[in-house]
């Protein structure tokens, strides 16, 4: 079974004050990808993950993170 | 390309253009299967029909593919050439999906060969039925992958 990747994307977005697409095509991604990507039906690869920290000015555990299942916490 | 359309943008869009084509190349085999099946003045119609979707499949074939000849003959390059998306992932899983379904059909028409040769049918009747279910099943897992049930814009 794949690991749950939970992300705050949309945490990072409304404290930006940007939507969707704002942030899609702040990235070079679709706004499909991004709302995808939230609600956790897509998984991101790293170079997108890594973009999207990038542009957030955070580390990008701030917004990815497995969860504690999946960890073995 | 136009530097405010998001390049992940069109891919996507083209993506979408040629799930459509998949299921109107697939309706095309499905009325030449049908064509094996029916009656003379019934079959007219259908060949009529069969040839309005075939040139119909062509032109949104060239139509989603535009983007990408454009950009080949004018050598322009976007800004972000991201290949990865939700859309183009659904595309690859819809392929898997219909590769798998097409071997599933192709050994259980083996396995009524006798049934088969009772039908007393020509092979391009099998042929045809085959790259009906291939195509039918690419387009139509695509857009079943891609429903949209929790996609809305939000801030």
């Amino acid at each position: 079974m794949a690991a749950e990747l939970n992300n705050r994307i949309r945490v990072y977005r409304a404290e930006h004050r940007m939507s969707q697409s704002e942030l899609a095509q702040a990235i070079g991604v679709s706004r499909k990808t991004i709302s995808t990507i939230e609600v956790g039906r897509f998984v991101p690869s790293t170079v997108i993950a890594l973009k999207i920290a990038r542009h957030f000015k955070v580390p990008v555990e701030n917004i990815f993170s497995l969860s504690k299942f999946d960890l073995g916490v | 390309m136009n530097q405010t359309i998001n390049c992940a943008e069109s891919v996507d869009t083209m993506n979408k253009r040629l799930a459509i084509g998949f299921l109107v190349v697939s309706l095309v085999y499905a009325l030449d299967v049908l064509g094996y099946l029916i009656n003379e003045p019934l079959k007219i119609y259908l060949n009529h029909t069969g040839n309005a979707l075939a040139i119909l499949s062509i032109l949104i074939v060239v139509f989603a593919m535009w983007p990408i000849f454009s950009q080949q003959i004018t050598k322009s390059q976007s800004k972000y050439h991201e290949a990865e998306s939700f859309i183009t992932d659904a595309m690859h899983s819809s392929i898997r999906i219909s590769w798998m379904v097409t071997l599933f059909f192709l050994v259980l028409m083996m396995s009524l060969d006798n049934f088969r040769e009772g039908l007393d049918l020509p092979t391009d009747f099998y042929f045809k039925l085959i790259f009906f279910v291939m195509m039918f099943t690419v387009g139509a897992s695509f857009f079943f992958i891609t429903r949209d049930d929790d996609d809305v814009e939000s801030n």
